[in-house]
C-alpha cells in the first residue's frame, strides 16, 4: 500500500521532548500571527500631524508687545488623534525690535525639556545648556541654537508658523 | 551569609515583590482612568482619601524600586557564583524577566500624570528618538503620533497593564516550573512560610505609614520645572553628558552593548571565581561613581514639591495676585482699592470672623462671588485651586490654627 508508511508515523512515538517541541512552534507561530494586527492597528494612520500646522497662529497685535524683551507667549492648536481632536498648549518666546521680531521654540534642541530666560539669555535646567540673548549655544550640550519660528505681520498682527524640531541632532528637521 | 543564601534569598524576595506588583497593579488599575483629563484626579483622589487606597499605590510605588534592586542582586550572584554558563536558559529568562521590568518601569512611570510623569517621558522619549534608524519609528510608535496626544496615556497603560505582565507571567512560571524540585523544597521549610508572611504585614504596614510622591497636574508650558530621571537611571544621564557629540552612544550603542554582554555570558570563556568578583567589582564601582557624581552636581537643585506644598505656595501667590487688592497683604482686608472705594471687606485674622463663616461659604464666595464687590473666580480657578486658597487662609491668617 502506498500508504504503508504515512509521514507522522512518528507521532506514534510522543514523547516529552517531542511534544514540547510542536507546542513551541505552534506557540510560536501564533504569537506571531496574532500580534501582527495590534501592531499594525498601533502603526496604522501614523505618524499624526498637528492639524493646523499650515494654518498661521495668532499672536495678537505686533506694536503691543514690549520692545527689546523676551516675552512668553502661550500658544495652542488642535492636533487629530484618530476620533479625538484635542488641543496641545506650547509656549513661545517672543521678542521684538522695532520692526524685527524673533520667534524662539521654548523646546530644547537637546532632550526636550523646556527652556527659561535667565539673565539676557536662557538656561535648560535639565542639562544646563546655555544661550545667549539670540539663542545661540554659549555652553553645554545642546547640538543647535535654539528652533527659530516663521513669523509675518499682517494687517498689524504678528502669526506665527509653528512647527516643532526632532531634537537630538545637529540640524533643524521638521518633524514627520 | 555566603553568596549562595544571598541568591536564593533575593531570588525569593524577587518573586514576592512581583506578586505584590501584580496584585497591587490589579487593584489601582480598578481605580483608574487612562485619559489626560482623568489620571491625575483619580490618583490624586487615592492621596486624598487615604486608607487602603494610598496603601496600595505607596506599595506600588516604592517595591518597583525594592524589586530593581532585589533582582539586580539576584543576577549578580547569579553571574558570581559561576551558574550562568550551567543554567543557560535559567539565565535567558531571568535577563527577560528583568527587562520586562524595566520596561515597566518606564511605562508606569507615566501613568500618574503629575509634572514628574509628563516630563520624565518627554525627555526619555527625546533619547529614544536618538537611537538611529528605528527610534522615531519605537518613539511613535509608543506615544501614537510625533507629539505626545491623547492616545499616549492608552498606550502606556496597555503596556504597563497588560502586556507587559502577561509576558511577565509567561516568563516567571516558565522560570519556577524549571526550577520547581528546588523551590519546593526551600517552601516546605516552615521559617521561610513564616517569613514570608512576616514580610508582606511589615510591607503592609511600612507602605500604610507613607505615601508615594505626586507633584502638580503636568503642565506642558510650565518652563519652570525641571525634570530628574530616577535614581536608576542617573548613571546613564551622567554618562550621556560625556558623549553629548554622538547621542546615540547612550540611546544605542551601549544598551546594545550591554545586553550582548549580558546574553552572551554564557558562550564567554569560562573565568575564574575571582575574575568574575573583579568583574562585577569594576562594574559596580563605575555605576557608584556616575551615580554618585550626577548625585553631587544636583545638590543645589531645588527640592521637588507634593502635590500640596506646590498647590500652598499657587495658592499664596494667587492670592497676592488675585486677592491682594481688597483683602490687603497680611488679610486684615485692608488692601489699596478697599481703602481707595471703602470697600467693607471682613478681616481674616480675626476669631470673630472664622466663627462667623464655614469652609462651605468661603468656597462659595471665592467661586461665586459674593456681594457687589467680591467678583467670580471660578474662571481663573480651578475648584482644587480654591480649596488650596481655603487651606492657605487658614495657615497663614487663622488666630488658632
Amino acid at each position: 500500500m502506498i500508504f504503508k508508511r504515512p509521514f507522522f508515523t512518528h507521532m506514534n512515538k510522543i514523547t516529552r521532548r517531542n511534544f514540547l517541541k510542536t507546542w513551541q512552534g505552534v506557540v510560536g507561530a501564533f504569537a506571531t500571527l496574532a500580534t501582527m494586527p495590534s501592531l499594525y492597528y498601533w502603526w496604522w494612520d501614523q505618524p499624526h500631524k498637528p492639524k493646523n500646522v499650515e494654518n498661521w497662529i495668532d499672536l495678537g497685535k505686533a506694536k503691543k508687545i514690549t520692545e527689546n524683551e523676551w516675552l512668553k507667549r502661550p500658544i495652542s492648536f488642535d492636533i487629530q488623534d484618530r476620533w479625538k481632536t484635542s488641543t496641545i498648549k506650547e509656549m513661545l518666546y517672543v521678542f521684538r525690535e522695532g520692526r524685527a521680531v524673533t520667534i524662539l521654540s521654548s523646546i530644547c534642541p537637546h532632550a526636550g525639556c523646556l527652556i527659561k530666560t535667565e539673565n539676557n539669555g536662557f538656561i535648560c535646567p535639565c542639562h544646563k545648556s546655555f544661550f545667549n540673548e539670540k539663542g545661540s549655544v554659549v555652553e553645554g550640550p545642546s547640538p543647535r541654537p535654539l528652533d527659530t519660528m516663521e513669523w509675518t505681520v499682517k494687517k498689524g498682527r504678528l502669526f506665527v508658523k509653528y512647527e516643532q524640531f526632532r531634537t537630538g541632532l545637529k540640524t533643524k528637521e521638521v518633524m514627520g | 551569609m555566603n553568596v549562595q543564601s544571598i541568591f536564593k534569598l533575593s531570588a525569593g524576595i524577587s518573586f514576592l515583590f512581583l506578586s505584590l506588583m501584580m496584585i497591587s497593579g490589579w487593584g489601582l488599575s480598578g481605580g483608574y482612568i487612562p485619559s489626560d483629563s482623568e489620571a491625575f484626579s483619580s490618583i490624586l483622589y487615592l492621596r486624598k482619601t487615604g486608607g487602603i487606597g494610598q496603601m496600595i499605590r505607596s506599595l506600588h510605588f516604592y517595591l518597583s524600586s525594592g524589586l530593581i534592586i532585589s533582582g539586580f542582586i539576584f543576577l549578580i550572584t547569579f553571574y558570581l557564583l559561576g551558574y550562568v554558563s550551567q543554567y543557560v536558559k535559567q539565565w535567558y529568562f531571568s535577563l527577560a524577566i528583568y527587562f520586562l521590568i524595566i520596561g515597566s518601569c518606564f511605562t508606569g512611570y507615566l501613568l500618574p500624570m503629575d509634572q514628574n510623569a509628563f516630563w520624565g517621558t518627554q525627555v526619555r522619549l527625546g533619547i529614544v528618538e536618538t537611537i538611529p534608524f528605528l527610534g522615531l519609528t519605537i518613539a511613535n510608535l509608543l506615544r501614537g503620533g510625533l507629539t505626545f496626544g491623547s492616545e499616549t496615556l492608552s498606550r502606556f497603560f496597555t503596556i504597563h497593564g497588560s502586556i507587559i505582565p502577561v509576558l511577565l507571567s509567561f516568563t516567571s512560571l516558565i522560570l519556577i516550573q524549571s526550577q520547581w524540585e528546588s523551590i519546593k523544597e526551600l517552601l516546605s521549610k516552615s521559617s521561610i512560610f513564616f517569613g514570608t508572611i512576616l514580610g508582606i504585614f511589615l510591607i503592609y504596614f511600612l507602605t500604610y505609614s507613607i505615601s508615594a510622591p505626586l507633584e502638580l497636574p503636568a503642565n506642558p508650558i510650565d518652563v519652570e520645572y525641571i525634570p530628574r530621571p530616577e535614581w536608576y537611571f542617573l548613571w546613564l544621564f551622567e554618562f550621556g553628558k560625556y558623549v553629548e557629540w554622538a547621542p546615540w552612544i547612550r540611546s544605542a550603542l551601549l544598551p546594545l552593548a550591554g545586553t550582548l554582554f549580558l546574553f552572551g555570558i554564557p558562550f564567554l570563556k569560562q573565568t575564574s571565581s575571582k575574575q568574575r568578583y573583579m568583574i562585577a567589582a569594576g562594574w559596580s564601582c563605575v555605576w557608584l561613581i556616575l551615580t554618585g557624581i550626577t548625585l553631587y552636581a544636583d545638590r543645589n537643585l531645588p527640592k521637588k514639591l507634593d502635590y500640596e506644598s506646590a498647590m500652598f505656595i499657587q495658592a499664596e501667590n494667587n492670592y497676592q495676585s488675585l486677592c491682594y487688592d481688597c483683602h490687603g497683604a497680611t488679610g486684615k482686608g485692608d488692601g489699596p482699592q478697599s481703602k481707595t472705594f471703602g470697600l467693607e471687606s471682613p478681616d481674616f485674622t480675626t476669631m470673630a470672623y472664622w466663627d462667623q463663616t464655614s469652609d462651605d461659604q468661603i468656597i462659595k464666595a471665592i467661586k461665586d462671588g459674593k456681594g457687589k464687590d467680591m467678583p467670580d473666580f471660578k474662571k481663573k480657578l480651578s475648584y482644587q485651586q480654591i480649596e488650596a486658597l481655603l487651606h492657605m487662609m487658614k495657615n497663614s491668617y487663622h488666630p488658632n490654627y
